[in-house]
């Protein structure tokens, strides 16, 4: 008998666990459930991996814009102020005392009393047909903006690292709620089954502070969890045999392995058991496939001379070229992490006019290549790349303590207004969504809260961010929560 | 096709929780439910549904269906009429309608969902089969098969049962010699034996501590923004022990949530209020500490109601329950219990609880800590009899000066008060020229407030608070000459302040004041040395220095304030009343013993002095910022009445959730055990007994068990695990039977015994176990066992993982000891589904990867292993190559390995081994010789087995 048709037809007619909770047409939940959308058709989705393949490709609902997403995060909120949000009237503002109307009824992280306006610490110059304001900071990805569909009215709810960054990854300020990469893939499965569908990649020296929560799977199956890369070792934990075994001898262990588990599944006849061995073998497929994706040693010279990379060395060139491999190889949600962009002030490091500068040195060249790189490779078409913070920062200069000025030039968090852009599969090219105020404080028109850019990506996935829903904690919980998301069409091609 | 677990009546009366309920929550709640009432119907109350709606026209008439609004527009053809609207909803099926109509005929009886009316005891079922069943447990389950004409499976294998049963109850596989004795004897009297020696283990209560971690959401760091070191390991241990010693489950649940308010409390009841101590706390700079503790209580509520009463009560935080009769208030009366402990998100994660090293200095360490307490207590009341007939005179104040701040002098109540603009920075020092009135005389002692800019939104919503970093005070004389005055002491306005107030005396970061957050008005009595006379047109100046900044923002600074002069001498007296110095030299004596004790600390429930209660107020919309309408402490009323009475609050809660008349806690409990033995609970959803939860597949079996634990058994949970896996439905072979896959592939109907995967602890602890490494303990502090590299990187640097090398006993401690990081999970634990324990987790859901395999088959903790377990091999048996791998095989397992399995091992040795032949390089890597080479290769393919991972 082929164990694996066996379990194909096995899989057709069990649900798994996650499916039982979900669709179980018995008891109260289940009808509940039903008829929030199963039955009606109008509610939500359901969503049924084989077993033993959790990571097959689903279809979405409707038509996707997007098959994958490289996803650009600079931890600590980049100030928007200094990059893409220009605003000349606030440089007119500079060491002036704050207006009061910006002071009542705010909450600060840090600003204390009445702090100074900070005028714009970088020149601007549009750039390319679409005429986008650019500071000098990035003159690479400058020669881009026609590819970049800015939004410049992001809106959160959390002015905390923590909480705000998990807001846009999990569309929840507290942890343990699913990821982003996790309900994507998910609801899609992944293109290539020898690698996860999800995969994180680390630059900057730290983790986010919350770590792994901000990839975590939350209450979906663990299997949708990001997968984090490292950058030294094995590129995922354990792909590597021990020392003293190499392929064939693993070859052979595994067909032994399988051997024996066969026979186990003929004395008890458990599905799981047929599974495990499906995972071992995938585990092997894994074992050559990660470290030749992980791998950019064999990339040609121009493609490191774009990028900037240097094997070996962890920085976020060298997670940019891996990105694109990735995307390349079928991954279906490749999140980066930069860290440190937190720009307060309160020492060099996260001074604007220090270590700023570096950061956006750091990350100018290889964003430009990824985009060049994955048009040239016509991937521009059906991968979407997202580049944004948690949250933005204050037009007021901060003052620590309530001291005055320094050396060291910050800005404060401003959870009312940031700037994210995409390009790439679905979204306008070369297209600015959203106004912010004078000083670039406070949204003037258009505002787009997290949640109604999670919904925009689900749209773009093929999903209406109303049916991907999972049950759990006595709610059907969704990406973007409870409160009312919208699609903002406006940005779709 | 699942098999249906609930099947309506038909012919029979209907029965609204069983039959209506189910169908209102799926076709109508959503919109006329605990969310919304959309034109003003809801079906969650009877009076709201046998009411009018919007349009004025009755929702049902009980007797008359066919007046009833409900069933004309359930009927309707007419698109805008029917209900539910076509896009919400299919319409209803036609035996629904008939159910609905039958029970409006039938009056429209309201009743209970089945959760919330008490469990009763059913008499045991009748079965045909008389010889099966050993228990009444074994009835229930009999005759529900008998009536799905579904035979029970024989009983399991001995080994398969020492198996299963070793690893429920201990964690751990059974050993060579248990698995030889009971082979030899695997009669009913040798099992019971085996099962007494196990719940009898100090291993059983490590096992089951774990499962409670989960739920207790215990991590040894603090979440959130830096997620750093937290000194907890303490509750762990005391966990350990609950379980060990059989801790009645009332009592488990009483001291966890309210230990520290039970009479006469020992140093482990007041341990067990760790538990709710275990929510995250917030270090990061800018958070604010008040955001973070209302985060934590309101955990708290959550965590008590999915433990205790296996409820959501999260969606209540926002709007009443959706489909349950719990309302929106009902979630505020109840965090109304949390609301008045003494934590409040400070970084130094007060108050903690010392608690020495070794248990037998517990009690010691109590009675020292009592002492202590009674001393405060004492001495406080002393002094609130003085400060009672104290005449405080309001101080004039005719100059204010600040330095880093700028202060302006309001007469409010008759009262100077300074007022600091909003812009003071920390350390700002205020130095106010007071006027004492004419009638003062001499100078005993003086009161400073520290008053919140507006009282009565502090009293819910606190504001920053202040630290008194040091106090001065000299006379001015008239003609202008300053004398610095002598203090003797500064006294707090409570018994137990964290810190000493006297250290504003000398200057203190941490002396007298707010720290960090102020409800309300609070005060100190500066008392001088000697009594100071007080000429006519005398000044005094008074000296405020300001604390410091918290949380690299929050400057802790007094904006508000005055002060009060008097010249009561027994101020200065009372510190020479022999009682008085007695009790300093008690309180002295006492701290100075319990310093002595080697110890560690945790973090503990303590109640605040109910002179400074804070507000509780519901939450508008579930926003912590906009309170809406005062409430005091309640539960819902859809469960038995609370009779507070004289209790503490929180320890009548206690007591109402763990009495046997709370229709939830046992049920829940039962459902617990039986999740973890059989894989799936008799309810299928832990985490909700409520309405939109699974009926139980044995409803009258989970009754009858819920009412015995909390009678019979005492609530003695060792008592219930012993009667579960002593029933014949526990012993049942799990091998599923071809009609059992078909039928009932999740086996609810329980016609096999349970088959699951180990638990991620279980995973390290049995590849320890069947290596031979493993190295016991009981209790202590948590060990830090080999980390793939590159996967320790916290957030903050100095947090260091230093495993201890090979052959040290700390690298092979049991998982529960495993030092455990919430932003930094231990990799194997998540791989193999563990929760982050950030929140309560309620069960783990089994996942099967490839990530499993990778780690199993390569991580350096397993490999080390595989290296042991094949030296276990040829050392314990002769050279003989196929009785080597058969006692591996038996270790990994505890079963006998077949002919045909050893054939398979050899071949894969002897395979192996002639490839290390003939690459000695390669070999050498792995063994001394290709024999050893191979032999690790093939243990670490036993350590592989589904059936070693498999309980």
């Amino acid at each position: 008998m082929n164990l694996f048709q066996h379990l194909r037809t096995e899989s057709l007619r069990h649900l798994s666990r996650r499916h039982f909770l979900r669709d179980c047409g018995t008891g109260l939940g289940g009808l509940w459930l039903a008829s929030q959308g199963l039955a009606s058709g109008a509610g939500k989705l359901s969503i049924s991996h084989d077993p033993s393949n959790p990571l097959g490709t689903l279809a979405p609902s409707f038509a996707p814009r997007a098959k994958r997403v490289i996803y650009l995060h600079m931890v600590g909120a980049p100030s928007q102020l200094e990059l893409f949000d220009y605003k000349p009237s606030l440089a007119k503002f500079d060491g002036r005392d704050c207006p009061s109307e910006y002071l009542e009824g705010q909450r600060f992280a840090f600003i204390q009393g009445v702090p100074k306006m900070l005028g714009p610490q970088f020149d601007f110059k549009q750039h390319g047909e679409s005429g986008a304001w650019v500071s000098d900071r990035l003159p690479e990805l400058a020669k881009h903006v026609d590819k970049l569909c800015f939004i410049k009215t992001m809106q959160t709810d959390q002015f905390n690292h923590g909480p705000a960054q998990l807001l846009v990854h999990t569309g929840n300020q507290n942890l343990g709620y699913a990821s982003m990469g996790s309900w994507i893939t998910w609801g899609l499965g992944t293109e290539n089954q020898n690698l996860p569908g999800f995969m994180v990649l680390l630059s900057g020296g730290r983790q986010p502070r919350v770590g792994a929560s901000l990839w975590g799977s939350g209450f979906l199956p663990s299997v949708y969890q990001g997968v984090q890369c490292r950058s030294a070792g094995d590129p995922i934990l354990n792909t590597a045999n021990p020392a003293g075994v190499d392929r064939r001898i693993r070859r052979a262990a595994l067909d032994s392995l399988k051997q024996l588990n066969e026979r186990t599944y003929a004395d008890f006849g458990d599905p799981e058991t047929v599974t495990r061995i499906a995972q071992y073998e995938m585990a092997f497929r894994m074992q050559v496939s990660v470290p030749e994706v992980m791998s950019i040693k064999d990339e040609p010279a121009p493609i490191h001379e774009l990028y900037g990379t240097e094997p070996g060395k962890e920085s976020f060139a060298n997670n940019c070229l891996l990105a694109r491999r990735l995307a390349e190889n079928g991954v279906r949600f490749i999140q980066l992490f930069d860290w440190g962009w937190d720009s307060h002030g309160s020492n060099k490091g996260e001074a604007i006019n220090h270590g700023f500068k570096n950061k956006c040195r750091s990350i100018d060249r290889p964003v430009a290549a990824l985009l060049t790189d994955l048009e040239q490779r016509g991937m521009l078409e059906d991968t979407l790349v997202v580049w944004g913070g948690e949250f933005g920062r204050t037009p007021m200069q901060e003052n620590r303590g309530g001291g005055e000025r320094n050396a060291f030039v910050g800005r404060d968090h401003n959870p009312n207004a940031f700037t994210l852009w995409m390009a790439g599969a679905g979204v306008k090219p070369g297209f600015t969504y959203g106004e912010t105020d004078e000083m670039g404080y406070l949204v003037g028109r258009d505002p787009v809260h997290v949640r109604d850019f999670h919904a925009t990506l689900l749209k773009l996935f093929g999903f209406d961010h109303r049916q991907l829903s999972f049950p759990f904690q006595g709610l059907d919980q969704k990406l973007t929560g409870v409160k009312p998301a919208r699609v903002v069409e406006d940005l779709l091609t | 096709m699942l098999l249906c677990l609930a099947l309506p009546a038909t012919a029979a009366e209907v029965d609204f929780a069983r039959d209506v309920r189910p169908i209102l929550n799926a076709h109508c709640t959503a919109c006329h439910g605990g969310v919304k009432e959309a034109g003003e119907v809801s079906f969650i109350y009877r009076d709201k549904a046998l009411g009018k709606g919007e349009s004025g026209k009755t929702v049902i008439v009980p007797g008359d269906p066919d007046g009833s609004e409900m069933m004309r527009r359930i009927l309707s053809d007419d698109p805008d009429e029917v209900m539910p609207k076509p896009e919400h909803g299919p319409p209803l099926p036609g035996h629904e309608i008939a159910i609905l109509k039958q029970w409006i005929k039938e009056g429209a009886e309201w009743g209970e969902h089945w959760s919330f009316v008490p469990p009763e005891k059913h008499p045991a079922p009748e079965t045909r089969t008389a010889d099966w069943p050993r228990h009444d447990l074994d009835h229930f389950v009999l005759a529900r098969l008998e009536s799905e004409k579904l035979p029970p499976s024989p009983q399991a294998d001995p080994a398969s049962l020492l198996r299963r049963v070793s690893l429920d109850l201990t964690g751990l596989p059974p050993s060579l010699t248990d698995l030889e004795r009971f082979a030899a004897d695997p009669s009913d009297a040798a099992y019971a034996r085996e099962v007494d020696r196990l719940l009898a283990s100090p291993r059983f209560g490590e096992r089951w501590a774990s499962v409670w971690m989960d739920l207790a959401r215990y991590a040894d760091s603090e979440g959130l923004g830096v997620d750093g070191r937290r000194e907890v390991w303490k509750y762990r241990d005391w966990l350990i022990d609950a379980f060990n010693r059989d801790l009645p489950y009332d009592r488990f649940t009483i001291d966890q949530l309210a230990g520290d308010l039970v009479p006469d409390a020992s140093l482990e009841q007041k341990i067990a209020t760790s538990f709710h101590r275990l929510s995250q706390s917030n270090d990061e700079g800018g958070t604010d500490d008040e955001e973070f503790r209302v985060a934590a209580v309101i955990d708290r509520v959550n965590t008590t109601w999915e433990v205790w009463q296996g409820v959501s009560m999260g969606c209540v935080q926002c709007h009443s329950h959706p489909y349950d009769p719990i309302e929106h208030e009902d979630y505020y009366t109840f965090m109304a219990f949390f609301n008045q402990t003494a934590d409040a998100d400070l970084g130094e994660e007060l108050p903690k609880l010392r608690v020495p090293h070794d248990k037998a200095r517990y009690a010691e360490a109590n009675e020292l800590q009592q002492a202590i307490v009674d001393a405060e207590q004492a001495l406080h009341e002393r002094r609130l009899e003085i400060d009672r007939g104290t005449r405080w005179h309001p101080a004039g104040i005719a100059k204010a000066e600040g330095k880093r701040a700028s202060l302006t002098v309001v007469r409010q109540d008759g009262h100077d008060e300074y007022r600091a603009d909003s812009n003071v920075a920390s350390g700002a020092i205020y130095t106010l020229t007071l006027t004492p009135p004419a009638e003062l005389t001499q100078l005993t002692a003086l009161r400073l407030e520290f008053l919140p800019l507006d009282e009565a939104s502090a009293a819910h919503t606190p504001e920053w608070g202040a630290i008194l970093k040091r106090f001065r005070l000299e006379l001015r004389r008239p003609d202008g000459d300053d004398q610095p005055i002598e203090l003797a002491e500064i006294v707090a306005d409570e018994a137990h302040p964290f810190f000493d107030p006297n250290g504003s005396l000398k200057g203190s970061n941490r002396g007298w004041g707010t720290y960090s957050k102020t409800f309300g008005p609070r005060h100190a009595t500066v008392v001088l040395r000697e009594p100071l006379p007080l000429a006519p047109g005398s000044r005094l100046v008074a000296t405020i220095e300001n604390g410091p900044t918290i949380l690299a923002s929050f400057p802790m600074v007094s904006k508000r304030g005055r002060l009060s002069l008097t010249d009561e001498p027994a101020w200065i007296s009372h510190r020479s009343e022999p009682g008085v110095a007695a009790l300093r030299d008690e309180l002295a004596n006492a701290r100075k013993r319990l310093q002595a004790i080697p110890s560690t600390s945790v973090p503990v429930l303590r109640e605040r002095d109910p002179r400074f209660a804070r507000e509780t107020r519901i939450f508008e919309r579930g926003n912590w910022l906009e309170k809406g309408e005062l409430v005091r402490p309640g539960t819902p009323a859809l469960l038995p009445p609370l009779e507070i009475g004289e209790q503490p609050p929180r320890l009548a809660m206690a007591r109402w959730i763990a009495s046997a008349e709370n229709p939830l806690t046992a049920r829940v409990a039962v459902n617990r055990f039986w999740l973890e033995l059989f894989g799936t609970g008799l309810v299928a959803t832990p985490e909700d007994f409520g309405s939109a939860g699974e009926p139980p597949s044995h409803p009258q079996l989970l009754d009858t068990l819920a009412v015995r634990f909390a009678t019979e058994m005492r609530w003695s949970m060792k008592s219930l695990l012993r009667e579960i896996v002593t029933s014949a439905t526990y012993r049942q072979s799990a091998v599923v039977r071809p009609d059992l896959a078909e039928r009932d592939p999740s086996n609810r109907l329980l016609a096999r015994g349970p088959r699951q995967r180990l638990s991620a602890e279980m995973v390290r602890d049995h590849a320890l176990a069947a290596s031979g490494l493993i190295a016991h303990r009981d209790g202590g502090p948590p060990v830090h066992p080999p980390i793939p590299a590159g996967v320790w990187k916290p957030f903050v640097a100095g947090d260091r993982w230093k495993t201890p090398a090979e052959g040290e006993p700390d690298r092979y401690r049991r998982s529960v000891h495993t030092y455990w990081k919430r932003s930094i999970p231990y990799p194997l634990f998540s791989t193999f589904d563990a929760p982050t324990r950030e929140l309560c987790s309620k069960r783990r859901i089994v996942s099967n990867t490839p990530l499993q395999a990778l780690t199993l088959l390569n991580d350096a903790a397993f490999h080390e292993c595989a290296r042991a377990l094949a030296a276990r091999m040829s050392s314990e048996e002769s050279a003989d190559l196929r009785r080597q791998l058969s006692h591996g095989y038996r270790l990994a397992t505890s079963r006998q390995a077949s002919p045909e399995r050893i054939g398979d091992l050899v071949g894969l040795f002897e395979a192996t081994r002639d490839r290390y032949r003939s690459d000695p390089g390669l070999s050498k890597q792995l063994g001394a010789s290709p024999e050893e080479a191979a032999l690790t290769v093939t243990a670490s393919i036993l350590l592989n087995l589904d059936e070693a991972l498999t309980r």
